[in-house]
């Protein structure tokens, strides 16, 4: 029974984490410009990531039993994905209006290009 | 569990490769910088995916060091791209 229940967990978190991933990369398809890519990156670096590390941790616990170091490195890399691809976002899509990419005009609020009303 | 583990492949390969057509179609640098992020993350995801089926030792190490340094190439591509300005 704990075996199943397990199996079924680690199956919707992986999945879910991989399509999750996909999801974004359809969507960055379809966004309008730069920025927005930047944007539609987040939900694969801030889901569907740590979904992916949550799903292999529960596996390798159930597989090898608890072990203090391993749940450390996890819970360090759902936390780094987190927290860190954010920060990068954050600086990629300034960097990418900083370097005149083409902007969609509906964008605001927009205080960096100086034309702010 | 083998299921589970190569749809999830299946779908971050699909992931992965749709990044690389968008590298050919996108129309500025800084879309490719963003798509370089994406695939890098793909990347990482289908290692720890894999490393689950094969028994690897380092599948934690690879997730931290890889999600806490996977900061540096962006920020890296941001600096070339505003040429050095912040």
């Amino acid at each position: 029974m704990t075996h199943m229940i397990v199996q079924v967990v680690v199956g919707v978190l992986a999945i879910g984490g991989g399509a999750t991933v996909l999801v974004s990369s359809l969507a960055m398809l379809r966004a309008p410009d730069a920025v927005s890519r930047v944007n539609v990156l987040s939900p694969a670096t801030g889901l569907g990531m740590p979904c992916l590390v949550l799903a292999v941790w529960l596996e390798w616990t159930y597989e090898n039993g608890l072990d203090g170091t391993v749940a450390a490195k996890a819970l360090v890399a759902v936390l780094a994905f987190i927290v860190v691809s954010s920060v990068a976002s954050n600086t990629l899509g300034r960097a990418a209006l900083r370097s005149g990419a083409a902007l969609d005009p509906r964008t605001a609020p927009n205080d960096l290009t100086g034309n702010a009303d | 569990m083998t299921v589970v583990i190569w749809i999830t492949v299946l779908l971050l390969t699909v992931a992965a490769l749709l990044g690389l057509v968008q590298v050919m179609t996108a129309p500025d640098d800084a879309s490719r910088a963003v798509i370089g992020d994406l695939i890098y993350f793909c990347a990482v995801g289908i290692f720890l995916i894999l490393a689950l089926r094969y028994d690897s030792v380092v599948i934690f190490d690879v997730a931290a060091i890889g999600g806490l340094l996977g900061i540096l190439a962006t920020i890296a591509l941001s600096r070339i791209l505003t040429r050095g300005r912040r």
